[in-house]
């Protein structure tokens, strides 16, 4: 099962230490493979570095998507963190 | 048989001497650590190695979190995003295929992960995404430490009255390292106004920053003799120089001694006009300091660290109550508690958590400005300030707005506070309504405005660091300029002087908290202008208060009215420093506020 969202970093700093910590502690939640796209690049959504390494700012579109037995709960909810701005 | 004498200049940032062994905390320099390529049946013992040091290093930041457990400074999510980023399976991966690609050693395959992505991450324009990159250096610095068979112990206790060496130094690490009494600082990185620097100053460690060279000439133990006032450094000393800095540094603790057994007297000059001399704060166990060193008040007190530390919960009212209400319990009353709202942006804090990238970040919206912009941050402080104070309501409280421009803009804010106010009334508490609410004069158009801001205003306090900038167009920070950077130029002087007529005509308090009330000539030239109110880091209040007592207000009125007639900054000092002679000469307070 595979599912996949496209979602918009609006929270003031980007992909930074803090949000891509909030999104490893949601993502490994879920058993799915989870990956993040933006900009040609790709990064497993399990690790902290591949997302600080897609040097994405606010403003920046990225793609999530999940493949596996909880694919589509797992999208939704780092959809919604991502949208809350991670509660900044 | 190390080279005897090296000296090393920086910029002296916290005054005093001391005398000590180095003891160095290696930043990632690729020079300091052992690289080695390797036979291809070594690598899985490198890996190994490796792993081992992941773990390690993850244990190590596991026992820092423990011992900060209930300190209400906690960085423990910034903690724990470094130890995710140890266990993270990308950057592993990505050392072990270097370990066995290369044939290279642990060590080395770290400098070079290290190495990549700090090209990766330079590239990019957003200053927030480029600074990300050093979470990362801290991380491969603490694994570079542990591979070398550094333990976290020797990191965080090093030897007392050790002078640490570093390239730079985390919040956390500063911290630490502050609390296990360590002699001085010394950094390669970092300016007057890094993180290092104003923990430092907090916690009295002289400190240089800045030294370029520093690994290349100090070693492990060697003796080091670190000037503040100069930002001198001398490795290896021969005998002689030791004994002329000893001599010095015991002439300083004599003086320092004997200054603080007078510094309870009352300020005021030799002929008894009353100076009030207040503290300046950035941490609330400071206000002991505060008070041992003779501070009639506290004139301003930052909240910016709060903000740097607890980045998770910037809006968290309990976290800025908490911290006023353990300000407040240690007061013990009769002298002003000025709590400033945050002043975050512009150079100050470049890893706090605010502002999208502006291309002008000192005229853009920092400050009250970003308050304004997200009152729901600005209210949690507010409410926090407001029930701290319900606790302790014999306490003089003053609450004060940075980089207030105009008239409008301050009402603006005093309503939210009132909003605040009346809020937390319906709520239930009971709180007093005496505290007085003031601003912070650090535009020069709000100087020339001083006289209708007095309508509105309780109090006044001037920041003489935002106004010389703003006023001289000059960032101390760049040496290009920085030498322009003139707190005597007669034009800053005139600004001040128009603001505290206005202040005295109205009958409001005010004070003046930047660096120019702690250098000698340029805050007797405030005294001769009518100022009687100074706030300044503790360490100097004793040193104020004794130069004070050796002047009388009639002289210094008369200098500073010939001061106010002579064109340029360096007419005004040489003419004091003439006048003044052996008195400025012989008060140490020069001495420790040259920079």
């Amino acid at each position: 099962m595979r599912h996949e969202i496209e979602v918009e970093l609006i929270n003031e700093q980007g992909m930074h230490t803090r949000p891509a910590k909030l999104f490893v502690e949601t993502a490994v939640k879920f058993t799915s493979e989870i990956e993040v796209s933006y900009d040609g690049l790709s990064a497993n959504g399990k690790s902290i570095m591949g997302l600080l390494g897609l040097l994405a700012y606010r403003g920046c579109r990225l793609v999530i998507s999940a493949t596996g037995d909880d694919a589509k709960p797992a999208v939704e909810a780092l959809a919604g963190l991502v949208n809350s701005g991670f509660n900044e | 048989m190390s080279i005897r004498n090296v000296y090393l200049f920086g910029q002296g940032v916290v005054p005093g001497i001391v005398i000590g062994r180095a003891h160095l905390i290696q930043g990632a320099n690729q020079y300091a650590w052992t690289q080695r390529h390797i036979p291809p049946e070594e690598c899985s013992i490198e890996i190994d190695r490796l792993r081992q040091a992941v773990e390690t290093s993850w244990q190590q930041l596991e026992d820092i979190k423990e011992q900060l457990a209930g300190d209400s400074k906690d960085p423990g999510h910034i903690l724990e995003a470094h130890q995710m980023m140890l266990r993270d399976q990308d950057l592993q991966s990505s050392f072990e295929k270097i370990i066995v690609s290369e044939r290279i050693n642990a060590e080395w395959a770290v400098l070079r992960t290290l190495g990549a992505w700090e090209e990766r991450f330079l590239r990019i324009e957003n200053e927030y995404i480029r600074e990300r990159f050093s979470d990362l250096r801290f991380v491969c610095t603490r694994l570079l430490r542990t591979l070398s068979g550094q333990s976290a112990n020797e990191v965080i206790a090093p030897p007392p009255d050790a002078v640490i060496i570093a390239t730079e130094l985390s919040p956390a690490d500063t911290i630490l390292l502050g609390r296990n009494a360590v002699a001085g600082l010394i950094t390669v990185r970092g300016g007057k106004t890094s993180h290092t620097v104003i923990i430092a100053k907090a916690f009295e460690i002289p400190t240089v920053v800045g030294v370029a060279r520093a690994f290349e000439h100090v070693g492990e133990g060697d003796l080091v003799v670190l000037n503040g006032h100069k930002g001198e450094i001398i490795v290896n000393p021969d005998a002689k120089l030791v004994s002329v800095y000893r001599a010095q540094s015991h002439r300083m603790i004599a003086k320092d001694q004997a200054l603080l057994e007078k510094c309870h007297l009352p300020g005021e000059t030799a002929d008894g006009t009353q100076v009030r001399v207040l503290a300046n704060l950035d941490f609330a166990d400071e206000i002991v300091k505060a008070k041992g060193h003779g501070a009639e008040g506290i004139g301003l007190y930052r909240t910016e660290f709060l903000f740097m530390v607890h980045e998770k919960d910037i809006a968290d009212e309990q976290v800025h109550f908490q911290d006023v209400k353990e300000l407040l319990e240690r007061w013990p009353g009769g002298g002003p508690v000025t709590l400033r709202t945050f002043d975050l942006g512009g150079d100050k804090f470049p890893l706090t958590s605010q502002l999208a990238r502006e291309a002008n970040p000192a005229l853009g919206q920092r400050s009250l400005r970003l308050a304004l912009a997200h009152p729901h941050i600005f209210k949690a402080q507010l409410r926090g300030f407001l029930r701290a104070y319900a606790l302790f309501p014999h306490i003089d409280l003053r609450i004060m707005f940075p980089l207030v421009a105009s008239v409008r803009e301050f009402q603006t804010a005093r309503e939210i506070l009132c909003e605040c106010y009346r809020e937390l009334s319906i709520e239930g508490h009971e709180i007093p309504d005496t505290f007085k609410i003031g601003a912070m004069l650090e535009l020069p158009a709000a100087l020339m405005i001083a006289d209708m801001l007095s309508r509105e205003c309780q109090f006044f306090s001037i920041g003489s660091n935002d106004l010389i900038q703003y006023a001289l167009a000059v960032d101390r920070g760049n040496e290009k300029v920085a030498h322009m950077y003139r707190g005597l130029h007669p034009g800053i002087l005139r600004m001040i002087h128009h603001a505290i007529r206005a202040a005295d005509d109205a009958g409001v308090d005010i004070s003046l908290c930047g660096d120019l009330a702690t250098e000698p000539i340029p805050a007797l030239i405030m005294l001769g202008l009518g100022l009687r109110s100074f706030s300044m880091p503790p360490v100097f209040i004793p040193y104020a208060k004794d130069f004070l007592r050796t002047v009388r207000l009639a002289e210094i009125e008369e200098l500073t009215t010939h001061a106010l007639t002579l064109p340029c900054a360096d007419d005004i000092e040489a003419f004091m420093r003439a006048s003044l002679g052996n008195r400025l000469q012989d008060t140490f307070w020069s001495e420790i506020s040259e920079k």
